[in-house]
């Protein structure tokens, strides 16, 4: 058995402290790691709650409860940051990423504990992986999210389009892992080939505006 | 296997209407076809899922969440689109025809709610309900305004909802992966009255 939550205070505790000497400018990147760690923490309880209320078995939970509960808990914390503090666009699309990194962070770290650091070449796997789903997802959603909420007619209907491609792409990844084989190497490939590919876009993108300026 | 080859044939062809739709949002900046890529895009999404799930594990999922999360976005768009789409006029108009509707939806979710979860047949039919009060004051509208292509437009929404319908109450029946099943000529329906869809809205928009 796992003590997510011991865990959990074990690394809040250092944020916490550093919220108290940290400036304005820094303290809100804490609260972000914070809010992330807290997000997964959460989904962990709720994804046990959902599957005992379904009777549903780790694959299954897996591949069918834990992407929507993670991407919703994720999505809240930038969801009140955007509807309270009303942040500029960059500030919200950072927000996210750390958010999502501080999620996989903690997820990572509660498998560890569980299962071990003994093979490198898997965890790296594992680690890039995990991490580039969380990272990608959370991109997608608040590159979306900072577009879309400026037109009043696509908030509600734009929110649910991201959240469910953010769903999916999470959904895929965790469905090809359970598979194992050849199915699995390609789920955790995916993932990365993804934020390369999103890393590419978005340096053209920037080259292309300073290019028109 | 034909739950396989439905959902590819069903998932190739709003993946077609997806891109379609976006190329023609980007080339002519009009909303509209952007709310009809968002549409195809949450349903082959939802479909994509589902046929990866199939063929991975060799069984449907039996905790829908994700696909139906997808589907409820798709059907979030569907909506938007039959609303946004409509003139000054057209919003003004009322018919009491267009509670038929409501009326149909609320008798199916009490009847779907013997199957299913509860809250899920109430945002389903709800989303269906509404989207079908819209196309029905629209079909009259247009009809009375000898808008033809306004009034194609609505009738293949009522379709899709009408093929919807007719596709959840087989499925509460019939469970067999077999041609037989009414489910899949339901669902081959589906993807017909989808594909449908975009060339009604084509015309109803450009023309």
């Amino acid at each position: 058995m796992t003590y997510i939550d011991h865990i959990y205070a074990c690394m809040a505790a250092p944020m916490l402290i550093g919220l108290l000497f940290a400036d304005r400018r820094w303290r809100i990147g804490i609260v972000f790691v914070l809010a992330g760690m807290t997000a997964c923490l959460l989904s962990a309880y709720i994804n046990s709650f959902f599957a005992g209320l379904y009777g549903a078995d780790v694959a299954t939970a897996t591949a069918e409860i834990t992407p929507v509960v993670e991407e919703i808990m994720k999505l809240l914390p930038l969801l009140f940051y955007l509807l309270v503090f009303e942040p500029k666009p960059e500030r919200a699309q950072m927000a996210m990423i750390i958010i999502a990194v501080s999620f996989a962070t903690f997820e990572n770290v509660c498998w560890l504990v569980e299962n071990g650091a003994e093979q490198l070449d898997f965890l790296l796997l594992r680690g890039f992986g995990t991490g580039a789903m969380h990272v990608v997802c959370g991109a997608a959603v608040s590159t979306g999210l900072v577009y879309i909420w400026r037109s009043a007619w696509l908030k509600v209907a734009g929110t649910a389009g991201l959240l469910c491609t953010a769903v999916t792409f999470h959904a895929m990844y965790n469905l090809l892992l359970s598979a194992g084989g050849g199915a699995q190497i390609f789920g955790y490939m995916m993932p990365i080939a993804a934020a390369l590919i999103g890393y590419a876009l978005t340096r053209l993108l920037r080259a292309g505006k300073s290019a028109d300026n | 296997m034909i739950e396989i080859v439905d959902n590819a044939v069903q998932l190739t062809v709003t993946l077609l209407c997806a891109g379609v739709s976006w190329v023609h949002a980007a080339r002519r900046r009009k909303q509209v076809y952007a709310i009809l890529g968002c549409y195809y895009s949450a349903l082959a999404m939802g479909i994509l899922y589902w046929l990866v799930y199939d063929i991975v594990t060799s069984y449907t999922p039996k905790i829908f969440y994700v696909s139906d999360l997808c589907w409820m976005a798709s059907y979030l768009f569907l909506l938007m689109l039959v609303t946004e789409t409509a003139g000054p006029e057209e919003r003004a108009f009322r018919h009491p025809a267009a509670w038929v509707s409501p009326v149909v939806s609320t008798a199916l979710t009490v009847f779907y709610c013997q199957w299913g979860d509860w809250l899920e047949n109430v945002v389903w039919c709800g989303l269906m309900g509404a989207a079908g009060w819209f196309s029905i004051r629209g079909c009259i509208w247009a009809a009375r305004q000898k808008d033809t292509a306004r009034r194609n437009f609505h009738g293949a929404v009522l379709i899709l909802i009408t093929v919807e319908y007719c596709l959840w109450t087989a499925s509460c029946f019939w469970t067999e992966d077999s041609l037989a099943n009414p489910y899949f000529w339901f669902d081959f329906g589906l993807t017909a009255s989808a594909a449908l869809l975009l060339f009604a809205t084509e015309r109803a928009v450009v023309e």
